[in-house]
């Protein structure tokens, strides 16, 4: 009997315990924030003292990051991306090849070619598919 | 022996061979197109530039093309699959990609591969010796845009089968093209289900094409009996 007494006090006494760990974990949280803030002070110093943007800090942690998730992309934001001038700079380490192209193919005539392709009997009016000779043999 | 050289039109090269049109050829273009010793690949990892739009992999192109009449060796082998190099991004892969010919104006017997930096286009790569590939075959002038749908569609992560893909071949043959995409377990269904959907989603095929899936273990066996050798893979 003077076991179980107690527990059962305890047991009622355990309920209102709950904010108790609530605030355990704000305590937690609060420490993470103001590690952040410090960190984002430390930051702040580097770029200061670095003269470098928010943007390229930004560019900087990205490719250093993991890839989290799945990167992907649809076709349509592919080929929009293919229209940057980063894009059609020739590659500095191509080996010469008969199948390596010193100029870049136009991708606006890549993509006319499967728009031509897709719609079929329009064709007509793009006809100048024939004029894109490629250097090969 | 018809037998035999009907199978191996699917398997030859991992990416078949469909010249039917020489078959007295035959033997030696399948030791030309073989996977042997591929070049050796640098190291080096590329990483997206500044601003850039990264990948969720890297990957590299190869380039490999038939000389008739030369000898089976490692030596030719080396120099018949080129790497073109390596990308991390999509513009990256733009810059390649716009400085090499199209398929569709490839001549002679050629294959342009896609495939994750660290997987060789080869069967006995150890991320492909369980694998297989959805193979496609294209009757002439379909080639550059179905090719280019396909490596979009893999660069995209649009297959949504995990780590599964290991790359996609373009093979330019003499009556029809062949476009096939590797994937590292032949005997998951789910994954190679999902990849032949994803295929007649993004490639936009004519209704009665052909798709069919060959396990690689197949493709050597077949290749071995028809060569009648069973030696490592470089010497082939």
């Amino acid at each position: 009997m003077e076991v179980t007494l107690p527990r059962r006090k305890l047991q009622k006494h355990l309920e209102p315990a709950r904010p108790l760990r609530r605030f355990n974990v704000d305590e937690v949280s609060c420490i993470a924030i103001l590690f952040r803030i410090r960190l984002l002070m430390c930051i702040n110093l580097f770029f200061f003292k670095n003269n470098i943007t928010v943007e390229q800090f930004y560019n900087i942690i990205h490719l250093h990051q993991p890839k989290q998730g799945r990167i992907s992309y649809t076709r349509d934001v592919l080929c929009e991306l293919a229209f940057s001038p980063v894009a059609k700079k020739k590659p500095e380490y191509l080996p010469e090849h008969p199948i390596v192209l010193e100029k870049a193919r136009e991708p606006h005539l890549m993509l006319h070619e499967m728009r031509k392709e897709s719609h079929g009997k329009h064709a007509s009016l793009d006809e100048k598919k024939s004029t894109v000779t490629v250097p090969f043999y | 022996m018809n037998n035999k050289f009907d199978a191996l039109k699917d398997d030859d090269s991992g990416d078949h061979d469909q010249d039917q049109s020489s078959p007295k050829n035959c033997e030696k273009e399948k030791n030309e197109d073989e996977d042997k010793e591929p070049n050796t690949a640098k190291k080096k990892m590329v990483v997206p530039g500044v601003g850039e739009h990264p990948l969720q992999y890297n990957y590299t192109f190869w380039y490999s093309r038939r000389t008739p009449g030369r000898p089976a060796s490692t030596h030719s082998y080396e120099q018949n699959i080129k790497q073109i190099g390596s990308f991390a991004s999509v513009e990256q892969f733009w810059r390649f990609y716009s400085h090499m010919v199209r398929p569709g104006d490839l001549t002679g017997h050629s294959d342009f591969h896609l495939f994750k930096e660290g997987i060789k286009p080869m069967w006995e790569d150890d991320a492909n010796k369980m694998g297989g590939k959805w193979i496609i075959r294209l009757r002439k002038g379909l080639v550059s845009r179905c090719w280019e749908n396909l490596i979009l569609a893999m660069l995209g992560e649009q297959f949504m089968v995990g780590e599964e893909i290991c790359g996609a071949v373009v093979s330019v043959r003499f009556q029809e093209d062949i476009v096939s995409i590797w994937n590292k377990t032949a005997s998951d269904q789910a994954t190679t289900a999902r990849v032949r959907d994803t295929l007649r989603r993004v490639l936009n095929l004519p209704p009665n094409t052909i798709m069919e899936y060959k396990t690689h273990t197949d493709s050597i066996k077949a290749w071995v009996d028809f060569h009648g050798l069973v030696t490592a893979s470089g010497g082939r």
